[in-house]
């Protein structure tokens, strides 16, 4: 049975590779048959919010690859609603439909992973 | 237990080398397996041979000492790339390679840990 595996996103989308990384990530484990799914949380919210325009820092907007991800079956995505509270951000402000966690319910799911990759 | 182990931070600037290689270290000792250790973003750069630290530990030596125990040790090649570590660069008993083997060390291992980030 494929291992099923929670990225999880902690940091900024720019400022360091992390969220960069854990989408390189996300499409190599997709890729060799590991089921991943993907939590948001802290500033890693910022990397599911629209429009995105990094170009002045030459950098690809990192939230418009989200949805593209559904392509290698990796489209069950939680966020963090601490972490929006907290930035003054709301689900539709987000690229990809996201289930809304607490940090009291989100425990018990976390057990139902094998792994869990923080980035 | 089989242990998979990640390591995304380069030697020396923060201690998740150093970490990464006692727990690998401890872990053995009490019998566990290590399933591999896969150097990830400047993760890569722990195994640069040409690492010569003036008077400490030489932290890419002691991965090379890993990988001669049987320890897989194992750098992404996309990281590499990005950073300049070819291949002959890699220090002996260690591999750089595709993100296929963290895949596999993934689907090997009970539990995975990750350090540095």
């Amino acid at each position: 049975m494929p291992k099923r595996v929670l990225v999880m996103v902690r940091k900024s989308p720019y400022g360091t590779v992390y969220p960069a990384e854990a989408l390189r990530a996300m499409m190599g484990l997709a890729a060799f048959e590991v089921k991943v799914e993907v939590l948001l949380i802290h500033d890693g919210v910022f990397l599911a919010v629209k429009d995105q325009n990094p170009e002045g820092i030459e950098m690809k907007a990192l939230g418009a690859v989200l949805p593209d991800l559904d392509e290698m079956d990796i489209n069950k995505f939680y966020v963090c609603g601490e972490s929006l509270k907290e930035r003054n951000i709301t689900v539709d402000q987000l690229t990809v439909e996201a289930e809304v966690c607490t940090p009291d319910n989100f425990e018990e799911k976390l057990t139902q992973f094998d792994h869990i990759l923080p980035f | 237990m089989k242990i998979g182990v990640m390591l995304l931070t380069g030697p020396y600037q923060h201690e998740a080398s150093d970490t990464a290689y006692n727990f690998i270290k401890a872990a053995i000792k009490k019998g566990h397996e290590i399933v591999g250790v896969f150097l990830y973003t400047d993760g890569v750069m722990n195994i640069n041979k040409n690492i010569v630290p003036p008077g400490e530990r030489n932290i890419a030596k002691r991965f090379s000492e890993l990988g001669a125990e049987g320890v897989k040790v194992y750098a992404c090649i996309a990281c590499s790339k990005f950073r300049g570590l070819k291949k002959d660069m890699a220090i002996e008993n260690t591999k750089v390679v595709g993100l296929g083997k963290l895949a596999d060390f993934i689907e090997e291992s009970d539990r995975f840990i990750t350090f540095g980030g």
